[in-house]
């Protein structure tokens, strides 16, 4: 399972048996620094996220299992959507720590989400495993 | 099984029913030295453990459903199941 940013929304008019009436929505993973890792990806939405939320997902069969019905072709689903990600870790290694919901740390951007990369979502990247 | 270091914890409120009442964790692969390897993900939490322990982490969902007990239909892929005490190389 992994966390992402939902950058866009995609509209299908005819999909599989099964994904009648879900929503599909365009996925940036990233790991808990906010740093992009993979392709722009599209994860069907069980938790009415929207774009700019920051989520999570489960990838590979589960996340079929994550839908009513569950036996339909899906490889990504949004599970739950962010409130925070405490890293106290990564706090002390590179203070100050940019928050996502301290206003008193608003000028500091890193944790901002990534840009969509232009290059066209290929397969996974070699060596990734999806989790 | 993988070995990670846990770095944090996630909140969300929002979230599919299986993740009811349950510790989201965010882990970090590491090697057996305690080196980070490849990007952190998210698992859900099955040993207590809190940030900066070692762990084992199950990334399989056939194995978490027979864990979580919640039946079939459990749609969670990455589960901590156990702490490290210690590694030793050979």
């Amino acid at each position: 399972m992994y966390l992402g940013w939902v950058t866009g929304t995609v509209v299908a008019a005819r999909k599989a048996a099964g994904l009648e009436g879900q929503t599909l929505l365009l996925v940036q993973p990233v790991d808990d620094t906010g740093r992009a890792t993979g392709d722009v990806q599209v994860a069907v939405d069980t938790v009415a996220a929207g774009v700019g939320d920051h989520v999570y997902l489960v990838g590979s069969r589960e996340a079929a299992l994550a839908l009513t019905p569950w036996f339909v072709p899906v490889d990504a689903a949004i599970v739950g959507i962010v409130d925070d990600v405490h890293t106290p870790e990564r706090a002390a290694a590179a203070a100050p720590e940019p928050v996502d919901d301290d206003p008193t740390q608003a000028n500091e951007a890193p944790r901002k989400r990534p840009q969509a990369t232009s290059k066209p979502a290929a397969g996974r990247p070699p060596g990734k495993e999806r989790r | 099984m993988r070995l990670c270091r846990v770095v944090g914890n996630v909140t969300a409120s929002a979230k599919h029913p299986a993740f009811a009442g349950r510790t989201l964790l965010v882990v970090q692969p590491i090697d057996p030295t305690g080196a980070d390897v490849g990007d952190s993900f998210v698992a859900v939490d099955d040993a207590q453990a809190g940030p900066g322990d070692r762990v084992l982490v199950l990334v399989e969902g056939t194995g978490v459903r027979q864990i979580v007990k919640l039946g079939d239909q459990v749609p969670i892929r990455s589960l901590v199941v156990g702490i490290v005490d210690q590694v030793d190389l050979a």
